[in-house]
């Protein structure tokens, strides 16, 4: 049995904007095990990134948590004061983001970014050994020179590298990366999903990936979650979700992503658009745009059902036919 | 005859962008004017040379940097060349005085990157709309409604749009409002540059659907540009290829993604994610990144991250040369494969 | 159409706070006091009582009366049309032709940019006051060479406001997409950038009337400004100067309606600023 590192329950998120409450997660539950890798999938305003920014409780100016827990090796973190949870944070969980020049401090060497959250004990000599070989870990060519300059000196693949190495400096239990690899050209992209697959490797690290990009996801990712309207809608292993996707919305969503096979073809697409989170929604969020949408998704949220033990949809007429499949 | 075949050929191309070149000079530090240094550029577009076809679509497809948004800028006159010469439909379109170059607004439309800052938000749709076709005198005021509703149906949206401000809708939406701008005044080429870069994937579905039929209905001639192959593909009739402001690889289609000639396409399909596929992150992939278009390295601009680089390359830049079937690229591989065969 | 738009953005800019409101309602009483001053009194500002002179405050007149037997309250309350006039000329002009230089400047760059910045960067060199001071000096002291020299001084800040936020807004898709559409630049500036560029300036030019009405008073109190008899908040002061130990209320009271007049003018400006940038783009 692998040994659970990370356990959400439940967890709601509301975002205070003027007169209007926002629900941005609402409801989501899942279990992250040591080592593992798992994407968290869906398109802007899914709630994605609050999912993450609630779990180490950096949530934006009018955002809070109202419900559920998050167990982080047994404790619940939204029990916590602001005080433990800064010594968790960046300590037992990092995060990168996705545009390291906002997270980056521009004025400030990378040498001493990377110094910044290593144990007092140690001697100057020793942290810029310590950096050194962070940086040497993520692929950034003569790092002793590297050390010295500024972040704006870098381009943008090796400031990722450098936000990575700076996240890896306290080595964190758990990685939180929020879009990390979107704002980078599809060559670099590569590149930084097998850095940090190769760093789960070699620190056995467990990682939670925020992404609107399947082939991303597909790529990097053990496990993936894909959310709707702060919902969870389907979690499956990353090879049973894309040969075997059940929800409509996961089915859309693998088919309106242009794949080289199928050219000429008509793209397929979901029609209409994601919903307001800010009203009150009885029912599947997604009926509106769904092709399997019936009476009873009008009137409730449909239950969760269990394919096998470790994939699951809330669905309530996954796997009937919709005009979509035919072949 | 042969003169002939030429000229319907030239009467087909509805812009040819010859020798094409655009810097960005880039301001001195004080070290460099005391040592009297001559002033560096970006090298943004350098001697370019593109032709589009008439009613058809061109895919444009290289990483950021790389000069594609110059070149779409500069072909809308938003960017003066700073040498060459751009045929819009066999005139120069570079050396026409300023005064005629709004002629220009009508014929060739652009749709921009970023949804929300392609709108301005101080205005409604029904304004942005009126004021088009009051500028153009498109058609009397009476009929305005009728023809900006046409417009809004024509990219799936509908007259309720009419008083919205852009703050009021959607990525997508607003996407949809900035094409049927576009196609307010009847262009005859119409350049979208990253136009669904900045959308949610099921959105982008959306328009690029909504592309393809508007071409079909319009005949609209198109320039796509996007540093995601898998979309280029999927409108495309002719990719290029565009790498440190010059083509390196231009072909139909079809040829251009079963046989990429270029390392840098070859790269670029490599590393292109592919759903429930996980074997190509194994591959060797491309290392490094763009070089600087400051400091262009010598000979062909790919060679430092080509994995096939040879001595020649560092030293000699190739041409692009035709490797059959219209399929054009600038690598010395294919030159010496020709040569062999 | 208009007022219905108008009424839509209040009730979306959510409830008005107790500032804005203690701000329009004072607003209003100013107002008031500078178009229909026979509201708040039936005396004459002019008309001299010199056996009545120095009264202290009392019923009949409320803030006294000055040397020469006037009513001190008719004085303060026919001021309010000088000053706020003073006020609005002096902050109008500058930010008409302040913001256009600015839109230009940052519209067009190159060498008339060049020169609007350095030219503005040497009158911020000198101190407001003084500047006014020596223009006045130099053209004699009146009201309406009050105004050239406030225009002189004052159009720098708003060009400097609209001509940072042009150089944003010109870069951004929707201006360069309207240069696509062969729009002239004349149409881009006034139509599409100006809406978008003006709002730090309108923000600036609610406080500044407080600022230009502040200088215009002191400008008379200097003596170069409005030349007395006529009631001008400074000019009152200047004259009650003499009295100050004796007959407190003809400096004080003219100063508490500047006061008053100012707060009004701030509270109002900063609900404005807030309205203004939470508009549209939210």
């Amino acid at each position: 049995m692998d040994e659970t590192l990370l356990t959400v329950n439940n967890l709601r998120t509301e975002f205070q904007s003027g007169a209007r409450t926002v629900h941005a997660v609402n409801g989501v539950s899942f279990i992250l095990k040591k080592g593992e890798i798992l994407g968290i999938v869906g398109e802007s305003g899914c709630g994605k990134s609050a999912t993450c920014r609630s779990v180490i409780q950096l949530l934006p100016s009018g955002g809070r948590i109202t419900g559920g827990e998050i167990l982080f090796k047994g404790i619940d973190l939204t029990e916590k004061g602001e005080k433990a949870m800064r010594d968790i944070r960046g300590r037992e969980i990092a995060m990168i983001f996705q545009e390291p020049m906002n997270t980056l401090n521009p004025v400030t060497t990378i040498r001493e970014q990377l110094t910044e959250t290593m144990p007092g004990k140690l001697n100057r000599e020793k942290k810029r050994e310590e950096a050194a070989r962070l940086l040497r870990m993520v692929g950034i060519p003569s790092p002793e020179e590297r050390l010295r300059q500024y972040p704006h000196q870098f381009s943008g693949g090796m400031r990722q590298r450098a936000m990575i190495a700076i996240a890896l400096a306290s080595k964190p239990e758990l990685l939180i990366a929020d879009e990390p690899t979107t704002a980078l050209d599809v060559t670099v992209q590569q590149q930084i999903i097998r850095l940090l697959l190769d760093l789960r490797g070699t620190l056995g690290m467990a990682m939670i990936f925020i992404t609107h990009d399947l082939g991303a996801a597909s790529e990097l990712c053990d496990r993936i979650a894909v959310m709707y309207a702060g919902k969870i809608v389907e979690q499956a292993p990353a090879d049973v979700l894309f040969r075997d996707p059940m929800h409509p919305y996961t089915r859309g969503l693998i088919q309106s992503v242009p794949n080289l096979e199928d050219r000429g073809k008509r793209l397929k697409s979901i029609p209409g658009h994601t919903p307001d989170l800010s009203a009150e929604i009885i029912g599947c969020p997604f009926e509106p745009r769904c092709p399997l949408a019936s009476e009873q998704c009008r009137r409730a949220y449909p239950e969760v059902f269990h394919l096998t033990a470790d994939h699951y949809y809330t669905c309530w007429n996954a796997g009937k036919p919709d005009g979509r499949d035919t072949v | 005859m042969a003169v002939e075949m030429k000229d319907r050929m030239e009467a087909d191309n509805i812009l040819e962008v010859k020798d094409l070149t655009k810097y960005f000079p880039v301001r001195r530090t004080l070290k460099q004017c005391l040592h009297h240094q001559k002033p560096e550029a970006v090298h943004a577009v350098d001697h370019l040379n593109l032709t589009l076809r008439r009613g058809e679509v061109t895919g444009l497809v290289g990483e950021s940097g790389c000069g594609k948004s110059t070149l779409a800028r500069v072909i809308t006159n938003l960017y003066s060349a700073d040498s060459g010469d751009i045929l819009f439909d066999g005139r120069s379109i570079v050396r026409t005085k300023a005064g005629q170059k709004n002629l220009y607004g009508t014929r060739i439309q652009m749709v921009f990157q970023d949804p929300y800052a392609s709108l301005n938000p101080r205005m409604r749709i029904r304004q942005m709309l009126y004021e088009i076709m009051a500028v153009h005198h498109l058609c009397s005021p009476v009929e305005r409604e009728q023809t900006a509703v046409h417009y809004l149906e024509l990219v799936g949206l509908n007259a309720s749009y009419l008083d919205s401000y852009p703050a009021q809708l959607s990525g997508g939406q607003r996407q949809r409002i900035s094409i049927a701008r576009a196609l307010l005044v009847r262009p005859e080429l119409l350049i979208a540059d990253e136009a669904i870069t900045a959308l949610d994937v099921s959105i982008q579905a959306q328009i690029i659907n909504l592309l393809c039929d508007l071409r079909q209905e319009l005949g609209l001639s198109m320039l796509f540009i996007s540093h995601d192959l898998t979309v280029v593909q999927y409108i495309s009739d002719k990719v290029v290829v565009m790498y440190l402001g010059e083509i390196v690889e231009s072909s139909p289609t079809e040829q251009l993604f079963q046989n990429p000639l270029h390392p840098y396409t070859e790269a670029l399909l490599r590393a292109t994610p592919k759903i429930g596929d996980r074997s190509m992150i194994y591959e060797k992939g491309m290392q490094g990144e763009a070089p600087s278009p400051i400091h262009m390295p010598a000979g062909c601009r790919f060679h430092t991250r080509c994995p096939y680089a040879v001595m020649r390359c560092s030293q000699e830049e190739p041409r692009l040369v035709d490797c059959g079937g219209g399929h054009f690229a600038a690598c010395f591989r294919c030159v010496a494969e020709q040569n062999h065969g | 159409m208009l007022r219905s738009r108008i009424a839509k953005k209040i009730r979306g800019a959510g409830k008005l706070d107790a500032g804005t409101i203690i701000g329009l309602v004072l607003l209003v009483l100013v107002l008031l006091a500078a178009f229909f001053p026979r509201i708040y009194t039936r005396r004459d500002p002019y008309e001299q009582d010199l056996l009545n002179a120095l009264l202290a405050p009392s019923g009949e007149h409320p803030f006294g009366t000055d040397q020469y037997g006037r009513d001190v309250f008719a004085r303060v309350v026919y001021g309010t049309r000088v000053d706020l006039l003073i006020g609005f000329i002096a902050m109008i002009v500058p930010f008409l032709t302040g913001s256009l230089v600015g839109l230009i400047a940052g519209y067009y760059g190159g060498l008339a940019d060049a020169i609007v910045m350095r030219v503005q960067d040497v009158m911020t060199a000198f101190p407001f006051t003084v500047l006014i001071i020596a223009i006045m000096s130099i053209l004699g002291p009146n009201i309406s060479n009050l105004y050239i020299a406030v225009w002189l001084v004052g159009w720098k800040d708003y060009a400097k406001l609209v001509r940072s936020e042009v150089l944003t807004e010109k870069n951004l898709d929707y201006v360069q997409a309207a240069r696509v559409l062969g729009f002239s630049n004349f149409r881009i500036c006034v139509r599409h950038i100006l809406p978008n560029a003006i709002n730090g300036a309108i923000v600036y030019a609610v406080s500044d009337i407080m600022m230009c009405m502040l200088v215009g008073a002191s400008m008379s109190f200097l003596g170069l400004g409005v030349q007395p008899p006529i009631p001008e908040w400074g000019a009152i002061i200047t004259e009650g100067r003499q009295f100050i130990l004796t007959a407190w209320w003809i400096c004080a009271f003219p100063g508490l309606a500047l006061a008053i007049t100012g707060t009004a003018l701030s509270l109002v400006g900063e609900s404005a600023a807030r309205f203004l940038t939470n508009d549209g783009r939210g």
